[in-house]
């Protein structure tokens, strides 16, 4: 495999040992870090709430965590099952859902709420018990590490106790974020994300994923539908600052 | 206003061969303007065609001999878009690997307008006191307005026009299908793509449709004459000296 | 590889305008796509020149792909995971049935991506009696009623909500319904089923990170998500120039991306995948393949005129304001890549000679490249591609076969261009040769071959009795031209 590659890597070496003569645009690549301006905004709030409107994103602001466990009772208590009969939760295992304490806040309901498995490595039994929990789940609620206004998307990696396919194969996707984690726009995502990446170079970790409303298609007749593999509804809880 | 003692017109091979009164406008312009003319007698064809086949040393004995025929002309002016970009852009990259005929393509290049860019954006003119009643629509070609970036001078023109009403249609930048050897060699896509043309000409209930290039012209009126339509083309030049 | 049918582009192209229900779509789609498009574009805070900053981007990982491709397949070994670098179509579709058949894949899934078309992954999986299944709505429609994709974004945009309601009325056997939430629900039910059992997941891969070692996938259904999430396997297919130099490349180009594909701000779903689950991951497949693909492309790199396509990131744009595409649809192109785009990279990779209606069958509008989120000079590459299929050197790996009279007509017309005296005597001889064409109204009405065409639907007017320039010279002559 490693001839594959030399030779693979060889015929590139001598196809670049021609200069481009067509195509070399305007402006050089090197000249491009200063270009990058991220945009400005006093209320990131609000261009989040606008974008996340435009997306469909049923957006919502919690004073505290109790508040923010209430709203999801609510949307617990609201939401239909969609693949089984029973209605479960199933959700990351992270310090700020943790804090939310849904276990009690959802007590009275009686539906089951299912955490995913923290303990490292995840064997074989946990991993399969996990993923049956998953296909019956109505709900995944999961935290972001950041949230960008200006496309209202949802940054989340993949770390123990935070299993990515929560906020994907549920019928509902709960997302909870801080206000401190809501940035202006993707060239601001990029710089943090570039800081991170000083500090630790695995920052990005193996698996990190976008997420910009709920899965959507527009492929026949371009009507838009919301649902069409991921999860069909997308709620996102901003919990306020202390200080606000 | 910018001056010149003389205007060289390269009056495209369309205008030379089937719109002569086309270029008997552009002249009467420049007359209007007091500028002089000179139209150089060897002048043929700047090469496009065999360029947009493919045919790159064809288009260069075209060039050579447009860059010999022009090389004195102070300015050159010519009524279309796509020929004007054929040797503000090609010429010079046609002689890539020859730096003394680049030199002088380029030195054309830069003395190169399209008619309505040269009024608007050379001359400052935009009123030429012409008087046409009717309401027309304008088509913008492919090359004049995205390789050439004109699209507002004719408009400001035609607007300048006494009597004349302009009623944009639909797309009027999308191409009307002609494409050169494309509308012959591909004339089920072509013709497909001018009826649509057509189509938004005539939702404009416009008498006239109004163009800054004999080939677009060339095409549609074709279709508007098989079709017996109530339309015509008409050069902006012709457009600019009617009373 | 997968069927090239280029060669029958005009008769395909006839059919397509035959059809009522497609032109219907591909105008709609048009004018809801590209005028928006077009807006977002001007609403970035890096202002117009934002598209050339994406050229850049894209222009310099093409030509550093000899240090990036290395980077990225370090970073992705580093975490485990397998990268192989495939020559050819073969190879690549070789090493992921090897990669099948050691775990013993029955089933599976698979998210939209251009190369495994261009490489005819399917056909081969299928003849070795592995089930594919595509994801992707639009593509899941196509599968189901044994059809091919007619645009790079939106595949099923010929199919009416009745065609797919009477599909899925019989292939999975619901109600009639033309109602597309229903129609998408019962998708969405149908292939839940094939993403939890599936074995394997194939995806394509978006533009790769080098500096990060991760490739990224990007959609808007969720399908990809699924199938590199769920199944044990996941195996990805690039080609080789889909890759950036730095994470903050991305920062633009996923912007410009989501603008030209789909008129949106920001794709719905974008995953930077580095490697297989890693042990402390409940979910996550086990094993991680990345097959980087040449399949021709090394070629591509190695001209320096054609180079520029590698920096396509294949987000359709071109097609949505395409006027050709427009009437034609995308079957007509015959391959995995339609469109402006595809009449450059097909040409390119299945001979200019298979392909040359595909460069010539275009107008060189230019509503291409204005379209194109990394200003590709699309027309600048169409009429090279006529170039070097007329004018070919022998020594030229693009050469095309030409054509001997057409070569002959165009040197003989050269002769003319550069001799006034000649090119007044053919004039001549035209102008009286025109007198035997029959007329209407002073107008030519037929056109004997080869220049027919133009009179199947269009007049020509007769040429003026004199040039223009002749009757100058006369008007000079008699001293009143000029002043
Ligand atoms: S050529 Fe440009 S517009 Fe066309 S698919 Fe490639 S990137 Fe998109």
């Amino acid at each position: 495999m490693t001839a594959n590659r030399e030779a693979f890597m060889a015929r590139v070496r001598t196809a670049l040992s021609a200069p481009t003569s067509h195509g070399r645009g305007a402006i050089a690549y090197a000249e491009l870090a200063p270009l990058a301006v991220a945009k400005r905004s006093d209320a990131p709030l609000e261009l989040l709430a606008e974008n996340a409107a435009a997306l469909n994103i049923q957006l919502q602001l919690a004073a505290d965590p109790a508040a923010a466990a209430a709203l999801i009772r609510r949307i617990a208590v609201e939401t239909e099952a969609e693949w089984a009969q029973q209605k479960a939760l199933v959700r990351w295992d992270d310090a700020l859902l943790n804090e939310l304490d849904l276990e009690t806040a959802l007590a009275d309901t009686g539906l089951p709420l299912y955490r995913a498995p923290l303990a490292a490595p995840v064997d074989t039994v946990a991993r399969d018990r996990f993923h049956r929990q998953l296909r019956s789940a109505v709900i995944g609620i999961t935290s972001a590490d950041y949230c960008v206004a200006d496309t209202a998307t949802l940054v989340l990696r993949n770390r123990p106790g935070q299993p990515g396919a929560v906020s994907l194969v549920p019928s509902v996707h709960v997302a909870v974020v801080r206000e401190s984690q809501v940035l202006v726009d993707f060239v601001s995502l990029y710089a943090e994300l570039a800081q991170e990446r000083r500090r630790d170079r695995e920052a990005l970790t193996g698996r990190m994923t976008f997420i910009s409303g709920p899965s959507k298609t527009g492929d026949i007749e371009l009507v838009i539908v919301h649902g069409a593999h991921g999860p069909r509804a997308l709620h996102l809880i901003v919990l306020r600052d202390p200080s606000a | 206003m910018t001056t010149f003692s003389n205007v060289s017109l390269f009056v495209q091979c369309l205008v030379d061969n089937f719109y002569p009164q086309v270029g008997d406008a552009m002249v009467e312009i420049f007359r209007r303007l007091d500028l002089k003319v000179d139209v150089p007698l060897a002048q043929t064809c700047c090469g496009q065609p065999a360029f947009n086949a493919g045919y790159r040393k064809t288009a260069r004995k075209a060039a050579r001999h447009f860059i010999d025929t022009f090389a004195s002309a102070e300015v050159i002016v010519c009524p279309s878009g796509s020929c004007v970009d054929m040797v503000r852009h090609h010429y010079p990259d046609l002689f890539a690997d020859d730096p003394v005929w680049q030199a002088r393509a380029t030195q054309v290049a830069q003395k190169t307008f399209e008619l309505t860019e040269f009024l608007v954006d050379v001359l400052g003119v935009i009123n030429l006191e012409a008087r046409f009643d009717g309401r027309v629509t304008y088509h913008d070609s492919c090359h004049l307005t995205r390789h050439l970036g004109v699209a507002r001078q004719p408009r400001a023109l035609i607007q300048a026009v006494r009597g004349t009403e302009l009623i944009e249609m639909a797309d009027s930048d999308r191409c009307c299908g002609f494409g050169g050897t494309f509308a012959v060699k591909y004339a089920d896509i072509s013709t497909g793509m001018l009826a649509e043309k057509v189509a938004n000409i005539l939702a404009t209930e416009a008498e006239v449709v109004i163009g800054c290039d004999l080939s677009c012209l060339l095409h549609i009126q074709g279709m508007l004459s098989r079709k017996k339509l109530p339309v015509r083309a008409m050069h902006i030049a012709e457009l600019l000296v009617q009373k | 590889m997968s069927a090239i049918r280029t060669e029958a582009y005009c008769q395909a192209a006839r059919e397509g305008m035959a059809d009522p229900v497609l032109q219907k779509a591909l105008s709609g789609f048009q004018h809801r796509v590209a005028p928006a498009t077009a807006q977002r574009y001007r609403r970035h805070p890096e202002g117009p020149q934002v598209r050339q900053m994406a050229h850049a981007i894209r222009m310099h990982a093409v030509e550093h792909l000899d240090t990036l491709l290395p980077r990225l397949a370090d970073g992705i070994l580093a975490r485990g995971g397998q990268v192989y670098f495939a020559a050819d179509a073969q190879a690549a579709v070789a090493y992921g049935l090897a990669v099948a058949r050691r775990r013993g894949v029955r089933q599976v899934v698979k998210g939209k991506s251009m190369v495994t078309e261009e490489i005819g992954l399917n056909e081969a999986f299928q003849d070795a009696g592995i089930a594919v299944v595509e994801t992707d709505l639009g593509e899941y429609i196509l599968q189901l009623a044994g059809e091919t994709p007619s645009h790079i974004i939106a595949p099923a945009i010929h199919k009416t909500r009745k065609e797919v309601g009477r599909l899925f009325a019989e292939k999975l056997g619901i109600p009639y319904s033309e109602d597309p939430p229903t129609l998408t629900q019962a998708a969405r039910a149908a292939l839940r089923t094939q993403f939890l059992s599936a074995d394997m997941g194939v995806s394509g891969c978006n533009l790769a990170c080098a500096e990060t070692g991760h490739i990224t996938t990007v959609s808007n259904e969720g399908n990809i998500r699924m199938s590199t999430t769920l199944p044990k396997v996941h195996i990805a297919f690039m080609g080789m120039e889909r890759v950036v130099a730095r994470l903050a490349d991305h920062a633009l180009l996923f912007r410009l991306l989501s603008n030209a594909a789909a008129a949106q701000k920001m794709a719905g779903y974008i995953s930077y995948i580095g490697g297989p689950r890693a042990d402390f991951q409940a979910d996550g497949p086990e094993e991680f393949h990345l097959v980087i693909v040449d399949n021709g492309r090394s070629r591509i790199l190695a001209d320096p005129e054609f180079r520029e396509i590698l920096c396509c990131i294949r987000c359709a744009a071109c097609l949505n304001v395409c006027p050709v595409y427009g009437k034609i649809g995308g079957h007509a192109y015959g391959y995995a890549y339609s469109g402006p785009v595809g009449a450059v990279v097909t040409a390119l990779l299945v001979g200019l000679d298979r392909a040359k209606h595909l460069f010539f069958g275009e107008t060189l509008c230019g509503a291409c490249k204005e379209a194109c989120p990394v200003e590709i000079d699309l027309p600048r590459l169409l009429l090279a591609l006529r170039h070097r299929w007329a004018e070919g050197r022998a020594d030229d790996l693009f050469r095309g076969g030409g054509d001997r009279l057409e070569a002959l007509v165009m040197r003989l017309w050269g002769e003319l261009a550069r001799r006034p005296n000649l090119y007044q005597g053919a004039r001549h001889l035209a102008v009286a040769g025109q007198q035997m064409l029959p007329a209407e109204e002073g107008r030519i009405t037929r056109l004997p071959p080869p220049l027919h065409g133009w009179t199947q639907a269009r007049d020509l007017p007769r040429l003026a009795r004199r040039r223009f320039v002749q009757r100058w010279a006369a008007e000079q002559a008699r001293g009143e031209g000029g002043r």
